[in-house]
């Protein structure tokens, strides 16, 4: 279990850094960002509380520690990929209407030439 | 008082069909009013319009015959037309129907009216299995919302301001036919249909190519069900 979290806390820690090294040259809009910062506190905060998911090992009845650990990582990345999905259905449904109005803009200046 | 009607053709890669779609709508009638939405077409449709100086507009990239569409309702509703007809580019749709089409709107007895296939049973009738299909989508739409249709599918319609406006801002992007129905009904929109005479396509592909009908019916069913929980029933 030790060496599971100091190398969950390295990873972790080289992560966020990384996270804030997009951020600063506007890689990554704060928005999205804001989930994976919160992301990387909750591994962090399991990387230095152990406690934590034995105690989640004990609640759920899962026998391996780390699998307690990958059940949290797997729900965390659910949540970061649907997340995505909601971003991007946004963002595409954006680009059609955007496509629309270019196409309605191009005519109308066609037609008053 | 004449409502003003706008003929809305949705075209993508139509190069063979467009001309004698747009001279069959003229000598229906000579002072016609139409837009033809190229949507991104790869071939020579836009060419055609621009040459022969035809009423288009040009999507910058393919939206899918929903998003085409879906800019022509704009078009209409900004340039103040009161009735918009949906009529395919590839010339499976008749003129002569046009006026059918648009009587129950103005009669005040509809929002939106289907030109279908299936009332007379005349005309170009589709292959079996799609007709299979329609009648599936057709069971789901009657659960769903109680309306009795014939040609759940068919893309020959006529929509009167409010249905464009409501439509304009929310519409289905790849199979928008038989879910369009179902976002009506439960709006409170009423619906009519009537019967028309179709042709067999003269050029171009459908838009639903056999290989791809089971995706089709499965996500068009899909869609179905929840538009049903998306829209709130009126009235």
């Amino acid at each position: 279990m030790r060496v599971l979290s100091l190398a969950l806390l390295i990873g972790t820690i080289i992560f966020t850094g990384f996270v804030v090294a997009l951020i600063s040259k506007k890689y990554i809009e704060l928005k999205y960002a804001l989930l994976w910062f919160f992301t990387s506190v909750i591994l962090i905060i399991i990387a230095v509380f152990h406690e934590i998911p034995k105690r989640i090992a004990w609640l759920l009845s899962i026998k391996e520690v780390t699998n307690a650990v990958f059940l949290v990582a797997i729900g965390l990345l659910i949540v970061v990929t649907f997340s995505l999905t909601i971003a991007l259905s946004r963002a595409s449904n954006r680009i059609t209407k955007l496509a629309q109005e270019v196409a309605l803009l191009r005519k109308h200046n066609n037609d008053n030439k | 008082m004449e409502l003003k009607t706008i003929i809305l053709i949705p075209a993508f890669n139509e190069e063979e069909a467009i001309l004698s779609t747009i001279s069959n709508l003229k000598k229906y009638k000579p002072d016609i009013n139409y837009l033809i939405i190229n949507d991104a077409s790869t071939d020579n449709t836009e060419f055609i319009c621009k040459e022969n100086k035809l009423n288009y507009i040009s999507l910058p990239f393919n939206l899918g015959i929903g998003g085409a569409i879906q800019t022509g309702f704009q078009y209409a509703i900004e340039n103040g037309y009161d009735i918009g007809i949906q009529f395919d580019g590839d010339g499976q749709h008749n003129p002569e129907y046009i006026e059918d089409l648009i009587k129950p709107i103005k009669d005040n007895e509809a929002e939106m009216v289907i030109g279908s296939r299936f009332i007379d049973k005349v005309g170009f009738q589709s292959s079996k299995s799609r007709r299979l299909g329609i009648i599936i989508l057709n069971i789901i739409i009657h659960l769903v919302t109680g309306f009795n249709i014939k040609d759940s599918t068919s893309g020959f319609r006529a929509f009167n301001k409010q249905m464009m406006s409501f439509l304009y801002k929310d519409y289905p992007k790849d199979y928008p036919e038989p879910e369009c129905v179902v976002m009506a009904k439960r709006k409170g929109f009423r619906i009519k249909e009537i019967p028309v005479i179709m042709n067999e396509r003269e050029g171009g592909e459908s838009s639903i190519s056999s290989f791809k009908s089971i995706y089709y019916m499965i996500k068009v069913s899909l869609a179905v069900l929840i538009d049903y929980l998306k829209y709130k029933k009126v009235k």
